[in-house]
């Protein structure tokens, strides 16, 4: 579903080029699952900004689905954010303003689905991650755990085909952590494709397929 | 999908309550004014709208040229012209014609002084129709007319007026037929008296078909539906080749014109109106002033909800990326704007409500008796707070746009506040504040001004009424005169036909000199003056005498001021004392010149001084008596004059003014648009003096890092003051060259309203920067000192 080609990605300064990522070759097919593993600073975050159309390569190609979507219009990639992929951040990123309910129920806002519709969609969710009674509530008076779920939630409600996690577990303790992975896994095994940016090995052995970058070359690419 | 919106921007309004206490105190006050300002403006537009079809009506003015060269301008017209309307106009429905008279009525032992009364013509009813609590208005009798309510009360108690005789002036007997409910303040027509004017066509004093030469009545015309002004203008005009070739005689012209009711209370220079006019420009500056202080108050929360979502753009970031459009933003900033600014809008109107008398007395208008349909005022508060809405929730909209979901470094790094609105609310504030500093500069100058004349302490009675016909009265006035002066405290007593501080309502005419070979085709005023008022009035004698203390020696002498000696062309007043001149038409007449006075403002300081000449008959009815007082026990002086007035004059009132609160009444006005220019300016740099204090809350988050590095690096806490006073500083600079152009302009063509004024001086111009600067300072220096004691180390930890 997924193609990049020969990505290169860096930042010009006044004295120097600084290399990001170099030469990125990689394909990812529907329903499969990949972890991204590093060293700080090795380009896990911008690849990820790159597939998910939140930054431009400096070089090089990418396609969904045998499409080139490099320089596309505004709106053609707020599209694909309501209804291909979906993201789920380190810091949870959810709205302060909006109830649990609320929050899950946005992205769907924004997409136009009926009202009706809606509430069946959210209330699915809730069910599914066991916060129906925590749907009242405000971001701030969740843990962090809940606060992911509530995150994920969000992310996948609108059906992505897509979900991009960047170190979903980063800033929760393991118990937790392994929550969220399993509800990863569940996804996947439902047939949703997942790419995660990790730091934990354990955690990068959820998916089916790890990839190493280092100094924004692909060093492995594997089968866990 | 509104619901979410609005309770999360509810929501979010609640969170951040300084910010929002900040707008909506600012809104508040920005609006409040905004309807109080609005309620004045309909006050002032709606003059004479109450009147039935009020766009048929209009007056018929004069203007006469000779030469290419307008000579007389004015709304009073010859009484003749009524009847040449009335039978020759088909376009009409109806006509009427009038005349003021500020009279003395009477009935048994309760007399009342200083009543406006308009004396008018068969008719006048079916173009001002009155709205008749009782009885009916029909100008058609003689001696008959109609009584406001609140005069009638005043006048005949709890009796019935209709059918009761009332005594007016002298005692003409007048029988009340009616009673209107008062008229509401907004109107042309000054009246609380209707009488018929063939009262005086049956007592004599007038003829039955008027004149064509003496332009001293109100000639109003009612059209019917669907005439047209211009075709029936043209008829009016034919007239004068009908009825007015005596003005060829002198090579002049005549145009009659149609001035619509409507546009009454704002054209200035036509001479003799009824009405005051309010001055149109004045009256505009105070729309944009209230608009502008609610733009103040806009570009507050525009401001500080831009900071604010830069602030938070993480969330703003968390939005986008989940399938926000930009539209979708502009839903949201819409929504937090509309709640702020309805809630604003709520609270002001219920403040508008209860303030509105308070604030009509505080500034002396009476908006509140006067009825303006609240509807408009909802409708335009409402449609302008929607305009407000979408400017602020646009702009803000806008910025929201330009965030982008990956924070470039540019963006996560800049402290930058948006300086272009700040810059511009300072701008205006400084424009403001010359503006205000001018005004109130031009008031005092034509308050402290040297008039030419010495008004204070002088006291100046209206001259009785009872005795308009009776012959004596020049001898009872010397009899009362003489014995004042046999009093102490009394410096000086004379007797005008107007004094200073009045317009004149008659008097003008043309005069001849042909010692010169003059005869200038202007017309100058006319006053009646008793011996000793160059004395009263302090006037300063150029040369010559004043006129004798005996009156035989006075006839066909006359005084000049120096305006009208050098008008009908004399060189000097040596030159002109002991010449004779003529009345236009009138050959037979020597007038000798017995003395030139000094020219003195007879008017404010609007109008240019103008040719007078005094002459020495008593005022034929009416008139004023002026007496110069000693300082000394003012209180006791005055009661004395009140016992001697009542010993000769029993059945008039002592009805008196001093004289230089009377002139300064003509700036009332002038003062009451300084006043409520003062009160916008102070608001509305309250509300943004309170924005920047928002404002620098936010500045003063983001640059706390870099703040607290300097310190680090050494520097002390006044170096890091002033390196954040600097940016306002500049700021302020910045409005500042701005302001003063458009400042320059505005008040250049403001002040071009006086035929007197002061200055533009540099020092105000200068000092409204500085005051400004003074503001924004003490606004920004405090949260600075702050920001700046700050342990450098706590604040580095926590990033
Ligand atoms: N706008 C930019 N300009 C210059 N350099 C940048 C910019 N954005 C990112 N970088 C650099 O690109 C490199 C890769 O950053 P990236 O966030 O992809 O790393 P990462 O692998 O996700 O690291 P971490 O594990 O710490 O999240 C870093 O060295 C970063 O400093
Ligand atoms: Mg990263």
């Amino acid at each position: 579903m997924l193609h990049l080609s020969n990505i290169d990605k860096y930042y010009d300064s006044k004295f120097q080029r600084t290399f990001v990522l170099k030469a990125v070759n990689m394909e990812v097919k529907e329903g499969d699952f990949l972890s991204i593993m590093g060293p700080s600073g090795s380009g896990k975050s911008t690849l990820l900004n790159i597939i998910g159309l939140l930054d431009q390569p400096s070089a090089g190609e990418y396609s969904l689905y045998d499409k080139s979507v490099l320089d596309l219009k505004e709106k053609v990639k707020v599209d694909y954010h309501r209804n291909f992929m979906g993201f789920i951040f380190q810091a949870y990123h959810l709205i302060e303003d909006m109830t649990v309910y609320e929050n899950i129920e946005t992205p769907l806002i924004y997409k136009g689905v009926k009202s009706r519709d809606r509430q069946a969609m959210v209330a699915d969710l809730l069910d599914r991650f066991n916060m129906v009674a925590k749907k009242d509530l405000f971001p701030q008076q969740l843990s962090g755990g809940q606060q992911q779920l509530v995150g994920i939630a969000r992310a996948i409600v609108g059906k992505p085909k897509l979900l991009l996690a960047d170190e979903p577990t980063g800033n929760l303790q393991s118990v937790q952590g392994e929550m969220i992975m399993e509800t990863l896994k569940t996804l996947n095994q439902e047939g949703m494709t997942i790419i995660q940016v990790t730091h934990n090995e354990k955690f990068a052995e959820y998916g089916k397929r790890i990839i190493r970058l280092e100094d924004g070359i692909i060093r492995k690419d594997e089968k866990s | 999908m509104l619901r979410i919106i609005f309770l999360s921007a509810f929501r979010s309004l609640l969170k951040y309550k300084h910010m929002s206490i900040i707008n909506l105190v600012g809104l508040i006050a920005g609006l409040t004014s905004f309807l109080f300002a609005v309620h004045y403006i309909l006050f002032e537009f709606s003059y004479d709208s109450f009147f039935n079809k009020t766009e048929n009506v209009y007056r018929v003015n004069l203007e006469v040229e000779k030469e290419g060269q307008t000579i007389f301008h004015g709304a009073k017209t010859p009484r003749a012209l009524f009847f040449a309307i009335k039978r020759e106009i088909p376009e009409i429905e109806a006509n009427g014609l009038a005349y003021f008279e500020k009279c003395l009525v009477n009935f048994q032992d309760r007399t009342i002084a200083n009543q406006d009364v308009l004396w008018v013509s068969e008719d006048f009813e079916k173009v001002f129709p009155l709205d008749m609590i009782a009885g009916i208005a029909d100008y058609t009798r003689p001696r008959s007319g109609v009584i406001s309510e609140t005069c009638a009360k005043a006048l005949y108690g709890n009796e019935n007026p209709i059918g009761k005789i009332m005594r007016v002036n002298e005692g003409m007997p007048i029988e009340i037929t009616g009673i209107f409910k008062d008229l509401p303040p907004n109107t042309h027509l000054r009246a609380q008296y209707f009488i018929a004017v063939k009262t005086w066509v049956e007592m004599g004093a007038i003829n039955a078909e008027g004149d064509w030469r003496w332009n001293g009545w109100w000639n109003y015309i009612r059209l019917k539906d669907g005439s047209s002004p211009e075709v029936t203008t043209s008829k009016i005009n034919s007239l004068i080749q009908s009825y007015m070739g005596f003005l060829a005689d002198d090579q002049r012209s005549a145009r009659f014109s149609l001035q619509p009711l409507k546009t009454m209370h704002f054209i200035q220079g036509i001479e003799g109106e009824m009405g005051a006019i309010t001055n149109y420009s004045s009256l505009i500056n105070l729309i944009v002033i209230a608009v502008i202080t609610l733009f103040i108050a806009w570009i507050n929360y525009v401001n500080l909800s831009v900071a604010h979502a830069q602030s938070r753009s993480i969330q703003i970031r968390t939005r986008k990326l989940i399938g926000a459009s930009d539209f979708h933003l502009w839903h949201q900033s819409l929504a937090e704007s509309s709640i702020l600014n309805i809630a604003a809008l709520i609270a002001s109107f219920l403040l508008y409500l209860i303030l509105l008398n308070t604030v009509a007395s505080v500034f002396n208008i009476p908006v509140n008796q006067a009825q303006i349909p609240l509807g408009y005022v909802i409708l335009i508060s409402v449609l302008t707070v929607f305009g407000g809405i979408l400017f602020s929730g646009m702009y803000h909209g806008i910025e929201l746009a330009r965030i982008k979901i990956l924070p470039d470094q540019k963006q996560a790094n800049g402290g930058k506040v948006k300086s272009g609105l700040v810059v511009l609310q300072m701008a205006l504030s400084i424009i403001f504040l010359i503006s205000t500093l001018t005004v109130y500069k031009q008031i005092s100058f034509m308050k402290n001004k040297d008039l030419g004349v010495a008004l204070n302490n002088v006291v100046v009675c209206t001259g009785p009424a009872s005795l308009n016909s009776d012959g004596n009265k020049r001898q009872r006035f010397e009899g009362f005169r003489s014995d004042l002066q046999n009093q102490a405290g009394f410096e000086g007593v004379t007797f005008n036909q107007f004094v200073p501080g009045q317009e004149p309502a008659f008097g003008f005419r043309e005069f001849n000199n042909p010692t010169k070979g003059k005869s200038p085709d202007k017309q100058i005023f006319e006053n009646h003056a008793g011996s000793g008022f160059i004395k009263t009035y302090g006037l300063k004698l150029l040369a010559g005498n004043d006129f004798s203390e005996n009156q035989s020696q006075n006839l066909n002498r006359i005084i000049l001021n120096e305006s009208s000696m050098k008008l009908l062309g004399f060189d000097n007043p040596e030159d002109a004392v002991g010449k004779e001149i003529f009345r236009k038409g009138n050959n037979s007449a020597a007038l000798k010149i017995e003395g030139v006075v000094a020219d003195f403002h007879h008017e404010g300081l609007h109008k240019a001084i103008y040719p007078i000449i005094w002459n020495n008959q008593f005022p034929n009815e009416f008139g004023y008596f002026s007496i110069r007082v000693n300082t000394q026990n003012v209180q006791e002086t005055l009661s004395h004059l009140q016992t001697t007035w009542t010993r000769h004059y029993p059945k008039d009132n002592f009805d008196y003014v001093f004289a230089d609160e009377q002139f300064n009444r003509q700036y009332e006005s002038d003062s009451r648009f300084s006043k409520l220019y003062v009160w916008l300016t102070l608001l509305s740099i309250g509300i943004a003096t309170i924005g920047l204090y928002g404002l620098i809350l936010f500045y003063l988050e983001k640059r706390k890092k870099e703040i607290s590095l300097r310190k680090v690096n050494g520097a002390n806490i006044a170096q890091v003051i002033h390196l954040i006073n600097l940016t306002f500083i500049k700021w302020v600079a910045v409005a500042f060259v701005i302001a003063i152009p458009l400042a320059y302009y505005a008040m250049y063509r403001w002040l071009e309203n006086f035929a007197y004024k002061t200055e533009l001086s540099w020092w105000i111009f200068v000092l409204a920067g500085l005051l400004t600067l003074g503001i924004a300072l003490l606004t920004v220096s405090w949260q600075s000192f702050k920001a700046a004691s700050k342990n450098p180390m706590e604040v580095l930890r926590y990033e």
